[in-house]
């Protein structure tokens, strides 16, 4: 047992108790990164880490992330460190400013160890498309089996115990998707809690900075912190921030749980449904009351594909900044278009360019109401549909993902129900901006699964109260490869 | 054969706001290239647009001059396109709810209607050279007001007046310079010839690099004539966009418009919609400096003054806000405007100077006005005490000492004292008068001013004399 293996609280406590120095801390969580085999890190910031832990003397007591080493994904705007959100397009990018995420947890006196892989562009939820290729699953060191992306390196750091937490983005589920093939909790927030300023934008109203950790406490801590308006975001919420831990404990009494009944009809791993239904069990016993409500499976059907024609059309134009003339590989050539072809042909992967094609389809004029504006008005009548859902529950629960992470060989049937919704229903938390956490719930072949909790927006604070109960009950708190039981 | 001319507008105004559209780097003209820029200027990737109040405002000001519909809510859309000079790879713009629709101008007896105003953000600008070109992002960003006929206008000389006029309201409102050799104000026309009996519309033909003023008339003019002579020759005008050439005097093509470029709009979604309140909208337009048109109203109905004047003063923005200054201070409008008009415009172009430079400052100016109207000081010795105001940086008083004038006696009992002692003493001159003898008044007068030494008021002096001539009138 190290003291890098505990979670944010606990380190927290022995910090502050001079148990452990943030220095030693950093040179473990750099000396594990130098160790770890599973392809997680963009770029590692040994000499900032160290030299900034180095002025960590005077621990902090009421500051919980005084001296916590974490990561960062690498679509993150990091002041003076490269960031290339796992594309080549952006190699040797080193941005001037600090996203305000990570200007907030700088002024916290947390260290930054490192940037974490990515599917390129977090465009992809298998992560392994960033351009350093796979990235492993801590769990499977025979490295068969997937962690899932986009945020695949953040997942990847925080489940081998190299820092506590690690932040993310997640468009459609690209936090929460991994959270439970890693073991770890993974919460995105309501759309406009945390600011986006410095998160490359994907699709920007769906976009959301959040983070992983090992434990619902944690990322409590973390929302406090994060939480807030942001003059540079002009998105960013006005509601006044809560202390997202003071719930935390509270009895779930009264608590309504949603379970949309069609969701849970497309899963077919019998392991899974077992473990979802002795969970509902945990939820009675605790007082809480859980229905089966119901969604009509047509419109959950048209969920992926909603989301895969707004996020290609929409990503064609956030990324169209890149074009190799004001930053990133600079290809000489006679004219503007030929220089910006060349960069482009070089910097993005097949599978993106596959994207930007289909993408720029769905939004041209003779197809744009067929597809691109027809797909947004099919999210806003999803978003109708869980907003009744809402009125009478505070949150709706389904596993996370249709079965433990999957080997990088298998073939999905993307006509199933199973891959249609089980595997996608997850991007309702986006398209309604609505807080969603996944958690960890149980073990299959020694790999992790986790469930998922989707609340109404702002309401954080329950969220986490309704995590936690579980989290207690179950006891996976602090799971991670590194300490298996 | 008969012509139909259409003609239809779309200029760009750019604001000289403080910051730029959606970032906080500075506006400025003619810097130094790349050092108004940021983050968001050069598209960095997570930099995010905040938009610029003040130019909603502005943009407010101007939809409201135009008499439109101004949109209670601010919604913005992308315009899609890959070029050297677009950082992000889109503009933000306004295309499905513009801030104004549906206004007009009235250009003479002509209405010309317009169709929408919305606001955007430059592009960067680019200096081509043979083997490279070079990005100056300082332009990239800046508000720009994008104000868009309907194809309305028949002649080339309503055309040339409406850019004027839009140019005189942006100038006036404070929005902008509007000087279009610097690119702050510019002008995209759509031209269409067809003839008078034919009941289609002819082929939509663009004109695009028209930069100065002068050049509108001449550019229409020429592009007419081209039309209406290839239309006479059986030539079939084609659906392209042409140049105008400075040097020759004419509208060169530049590239054929086959189907228009599809610009992939959609809603920009960093930017969340803005409702603007009516009373948002209303102080806006409360707030709003005066308009030329209500300019030129209130110094002919309110000061008297000419059409000629106005049109004088009204030439240039500042030279209306002195003489805006002075006449609060003063009511002597047609003095203050024919010193404006006259002396201090012919001392600012011979010292190459603007009027923001003149040193004599409203109150100084009013206060010289009021020794001449006073009768202290007569026209002349005006002119002298401003020529030395100006040279030695005087006040009027001092000025005045430092020329040793001293003030016209004007008052009432003194002049007429003297003047009934002349009269005592030149009975014939009395009788002279009083037979038709003019002369005899002017001899009169003479004495009064010689036995005064020359103080007192001439004017005045007359004017009693003629009282005191007629008392003695048997």
């Amino acid at each position: 047992m190290n003291y890098l293996d505990l979670t944010i609280t606990a380190m927290h406590e022995a910090l502050v108790k001079k148990q452990v120095t943030p220095l030693e801390l950093t040179s473990e969580a750099i000396k594990r990164i130098k160790e770890d085999k599973n392809n997680a890190i963009e770029y590692l910031c040994e000499q900032e880490a160290l030299a900034f832990a180095k002025t960590l003397t005077t621990p902090e007591k009421d500051n919980p992330l005084w001296g916590i080493p974490f990561a960062v994904k690498d679509n993150i705007s990091t002041k003076d460190i490269p960031t290339t959100a796992s594309a080549d397009i952006l190699n040797g990018y080193v941005p001037i400013f600090d996203a305000t995420a990570i200007s907030k947890l700088k002024a916290k006196k947390a260290v930054m160890i490192a940037k974490t892989t990515l599917d390129s562009l977090a465009m992809g939820g298998s992560g392994t498309t960033g351009h350093l290729g796979k990235t492993y699953n801590p769990y499977d060191p025979s490295h068969t089996r997937m962690i899932a992306g986009s945020s695949c390196g953040s997942a990847s750091v925080v489940s081998s115990s190299i820092v506590p937490f690690a932040l993310g983005s997640d468009t459609g589920d690209s936090i929460r998707k991994p959270a439970s093939f890693a073991g770890l909790v993974g919460f995105k927030p309501t759309w406009g809690r945390i600011s986006r300023f410095g998160l490359f934008p994907f699709v920007p109203s769906l976009d959301a900075l959040g983070f992983f950790t090992r434990s619902v406490e944690d990322a409590a801590i973390l929302l406090n912190v994060l939480a807030g308006h942001d003059e540079a975001d002009y998105t960013s919420s006005l509601v006044q921030v809560d202390d997202y831990t003071k719930e935390l404990n509270n009895p779930l009494k009264g608590v309504k749980i949603a379970v949309i009944q069609e969701i849970i009809d497309s899963f077919t791993d019998q392991d899974i449904i077992k473990r979802f239904n002795e969970t509902i069990k945990i939820y009675q016993s605790l007082g809480a009351k859980v229905d089966y409500v119901h969604l009509d499976k047509h419109l959950l059907m048209t969920l992926f594909p909603t989301y895969y024609i707004i996020s290609c059309a929409e990503a064609t134009s956030n990324n169209a900044n890149l074009d190799g003339i004001k930053f990133g590989p600079y290809y000489d050539a006679d004219n503007y278009i030929e220089v910006m072809k060349k960069a482009r042909t070089a910097g993005f992967s097949e599978r993106i360019k596959r994207r930007f094609v289909l993408g720029s389809f769905a939004l041209m004029k003779e197809n744009q109401n067929e597809l691109f504006l027809r797909a947004a008005k099919n999210r806003h009548k999803i978003v109708d549909e869980i907003n009744k859902i809402f009125k009478d529950y505070d949150v709706i629960y389904a596993p996370a993902s249709p079965s433990i992470a999957p080997r990088f060989d298998s073939v999905t049937n993307q006509l199933q129900d199973e891959y249609l919704i089980a595997d996608n229903y997850m991007c309702i938390g986006n398209f309604g901006g609505y807080p969603s956490l996944t958690l960890p719930v149980g073990f299959k072949d020694n790999m992790p699964f986790g469930f998922n909790l989707t609340a109404k927006p702002f309401m954080e604070a329950k969220l986490f109260n309704i995590a936690k109960a579980l989290e207690d009950k179950l006891g996976y708190f602090n799971l991670s490869a590194r300490n298996k039981k | 054969m008969n012509y139909d001319v259409t003609i239809g507008l779309e200029i760009h105004v750019e604001m000289k706001t403080k910051s730029k559209m959606f970032s906080s780097s500075p506006v400025g003209f003619m810097q130094e290239p790349n050092t108004l820029t940021s983050a968001y200027d050069l598209a960095f990737p997570g930099t995010m647009p905040i938009p610029n109040k003040q130019a909603v405002i502005n943009a407010i000001q101007v939809a409201h001059a135009l008499h439109m519909e101004i949109d209670h809510e601010l919604h913005f859309d992308r315009k899609n396109y890959f070029y050297s000079d677009l950082p992000k790879g889109y503009q933000i713009t306004q295309d499905k709810r513009p801030l104004g629709h549906d206004g007009y101008l009235m250009i003479g007896k002509e209405k010309v209607l317009i169709e929408r105003l919305h606001l955007e953000e430059d592009t960067a600008k680019q200096l081509h050279f043979p083997k490279f070109t070079l990005v100056d992002y300082n332009r990239a960003g800046i508000p720009l007001m994008e104000i868009v006929t309907k194809p309305c206008i028949h002649s080339a000389e309503v055309a040339a007046k409406y850019v004027e006029t839009i140019r005189e309201i942006v100038l006036f409102l404070g929005v902008s310079d509007g000087k279009m050799e610097e690119g702050q104000l510019r002008c995209d026309v759509n031209v269409s010839v067809k003839r008078a009996d034919s009941k289609t519309l002819g082929t939509k033909v663009e004109v695009k690099n028209i930069n100065s003023f002068n050049h509108i008339k001449i550019a229409l003019d020429y592009e007419i004539a081209r039309q209406i002579k290839a239309i006479e020759s059986g030539e079939k005008i084609i659906q392209e966009t042409r140049r105008y050439d400075e040097e020759h005097k004419a509208t060169k093509a530049m590239r054929v418009k086959t189907d228009s470029v599809d610009y992939k709009y959609f809603t920009e979604d960093n930017l969340i919609p803005i409702k603007l309140s009516d009373e948002f909208i209303n102080d806006a337009i409360k707030t709003s400096h005066e308009l030329a048109s209500e300019k030129r109203e209130r110094y002919q109905k309110q000061f008297g003054l000419s059409e000629y004047d106005t049109n004088i003063l009204l030439a240039s923005l500042d030279i209306t806000s002195y003489f805006d200054d002075c006449a609060k201070l003063s009511k002597h409008y047609k003095a203050i405007a024919n010193w404006l008009m006259v002396d201090i415009t012919a001392y600012l172009n011979k010292a190459g100077l603007s009027i923001k430079e003149l040193t004599i400052t409203p109150n100084q100016l009013v206060e010289l006005i009021n020794e001449i109207e006073l009768g202290h000081i007569s026209n002349k010795q005006g002119r002298e005490v401003f020529a030395c105001m100006l040279k030695e940086h005087l006040d009027v008083k001092n000025a005045k000492e430092k020329l040793g004038i001293v003030n016209q006696d004007s008052s009432d009992i003194t002049i007429r004292q003297l003047v009934i002692e002349v009269l005592d003493n030149n009975a014939q001159s009395i009788s002279d008068y009083h037979h038709g003898k003019d002369r005899a008044l002017g001899f009169l007068i003479g004495q009064v001013m010689k036995k005064s030494g020359g103080k007192v008021n001439p004017a005045l002096t007359s004017k009693i004399m003629i009282e005191e001539l007629n008392r003695r009138k048997k």
